[in-house]
């Protein structure tokens, strides 16, 4: 029988050639989180940041939702955003904040690159996908 | 003469939240004599230490927590550079090549929510743990981890015959000089505390 | 609005016969699908087997990924995991995802020992008792201190305590 199981589940929308919207989920037999961020392409900067949690441990949790706001003008390209990021949300904050923000942020490029791949195909269906993100930056 | 061995300050460790300044300042309020500043993968340079120690009366030692592939290891007389990942034994040559003094720090650190004995490990299995073959001593007091965690590295130090140390492992001044090792003599520097070492008279004790 | 990225993932762990763990991490996106199995031995929690399997488009080291991932075998999950894996799996001859994987592995074996915990302190519906409770954890477990916003200095949960 298993005895844990966790889902982490990111989409990213793109509502204008400028901006990135990641919706994140994570929830397993203990927690359960969610995460919307607007992030800027050029610098990945993140823009704007909302939260929601649905399940934890203490009642203490929840006051972790406006430490979140720190995570604003903070780039998903700086040197060492990953460990900034657990220390600011996760140490002051949740966690499990943390980790959804920065499963988001591993998920920046691939969904850059998804979305130029298939606008690539949309004009060239007959396009060599692995030739195209060899070639592919950011 | 009671020495934290083993200390965090930021930048130089990430992890950290003490200001180098304000660690003097606490070593002096709560009465030690010195400390070693063991950064991660860092040592500090001599004029640096000298210039944080300044007329404050306290005695500032360097050394390393060096991260090997069985875990981390205290080293102290280690002037060498060492990055990536290494095996204990590959750390374990430098350090005799050296003649500098190896701690294996929190062999049986646990985890935020359980600890070693929910692992129901016996004190025969931990003396297993390889990592234990290739160090001087055992950090049997160690600032972070529970009591049964520094309770099992006592036994396992205490079944194979190594040295224990104490060091606070802070990160945060408040946590400055929780465990200590006191020694007999007097101790003026790195060469000295090595020695000291060496000669294993210490005794671990709670510094707050 | 319709997403133009979607990443599925999972990790599960499941005690063995044996006394083991095995734990399975898998992740599914609109470029790459990966897999990754670990064998965790207790009580020492070494890592006994690991295996990876990348498909779709590789990313960085994904094509020596099976081979990669077998320099994490005898690794005990424990202190300093995270610089352990990112130094041997990492760095510009390494496939990130497999550091991400094997995390996320690790992390899960240890919330396996955790939720038993947590179903207890659910049994607690006093608010006084569940403070105590979770106060008696902070005493006993210096490692939570301060490891979030619960165990902040200014968190209720803290208050009475010199710690």
């Amino acid at each position: 029988m298993i005895s844990f199981n966790r889902s982490q589940i990111i989409g990213a929308e793109f509502p204008d050639s400028e901006i990135i919207r990641f919706n994140g989920i994570q929830e397993d037999h203990i927690y359960g989180m969610e995460i919307n961020m607007e992030v800027r392409i050029k610098d990945g900067e993140i823009l704007k940041i909302e939260g929601n949690m649905k399940r934890y441990t203490t009642p203490v949790c929840p006051n972790a939702i406006p430490i979140l706001q720190t995570a604003v003008g903070k780039s998903l390209r700086d040197e060492g955003w990953e460990s900034k990021i657990m220390k600011e949300i996760g140490r002051k904050g949740c966690e499990h904040f943390a980790e959804i923000i920065i499963e988001c942020g591993h998920c920046f490029d691939p969904a850059l690159r998804s979305r130029d791949l298939s606008l690539a195909l949309e004009k060239d269906p007959a396009l060599d996908q692995e030739q195209y993100l060899k070639n592919w930056s950011a | 003469m009671k020495i934290d061995l083993h200390l965090h300050t930021a930048p130089r460790s990430q992890c950290s939240y003490i200001d180098p300044i304000e660690l003097v300042a606490e070593a002096k309020k709560i009465g030690l004599d010195g400390f070693c500043l063991t950064e991660h993968q860092v040592l500090w340079d001599i004029e640096a230490v000298q210039e944080l120690a300044g007329d404050s009366g306290l005695t500032i030692f360097r050394g390393n927590e060096i991260t090997t592939a069985q875990g981390d290891v205290l080293v102290y007389g280690l002037e060498k550079d060492i990055q990536g990942i290494i095996t204990v034994q590959e750390l374990h040559q430098e350090v005799q090549a050296a003649g500098a003094y190896s701690i294996l720090a929190h062999p049986f650190r646990g985890f935020k929510t359980f600890g070693i004995s929910d692992l129901h490990m016996s004190v025969e299995q931990a003396c297993k743990k390889k990592a234990l073959q290739f160090v001087n001593a055992v950090e049997i007091r160690n600032g972070k981890v529970t009591d049964q965690d520094n309770e099992m590295a006592e036994k396992v130090a205490n079944k194979l015959g190594l040295p224990g140390t104490g060091g606070s492992d802070a990160h945060n001044v408040d946590d400055v000089g929780t465990f200590i090792t006191v020694f007999e003599q007097e101790i003026q520097n790195d060469r000295q505390l090595l020695e000291a070492l060496h000669a294993g008279i210490f005794t671990v004790e709670a510094g707050r | 609005m319709i997403q133009r990225f979607l990443r599925n993932k999972v990790v599960e762990v499941e005690p063995r016969p044996d006394g083991t763990l095995e734990v399975s991490w898998r992740l599914t996106d609109d470029l790459l699908k990966a897999e990754v199995r670990t064998v965790v031995q207790l009580p020492d929690m070494e890592i006994l087997e690991a295996d990876a399997k990348l498909d779709r488009f590789l990313p960085q080291g994904g094509e020596v990924a099976s081979e990669l991932i077998k320099k994490i075998e005898g690794i005990n999950i424990g202190g300093g995991l995270r610089k352990i894996v990112a130094g041997l799996l990492g760095g510009p001859d390494g496939c990130p995802i497999l550091v991400t994987a094997i995390l996320e592995s690790a992390n899960a074996v240890i919330l396996h020992f955790t939720r038993p915990g947590l179903h207890l302190s659910e049994s607690m519906t006093d608010p006084t008792e569940l403070k105590e409770g979770f106060q008696f954890m902070l005493q006993t477990n210096p490692r939570l201190v301060r490891s979030c916003i619960a165990f902040q200095d200014d968190s209720p949960l803290m208050e009475g305590l010199n710690l």
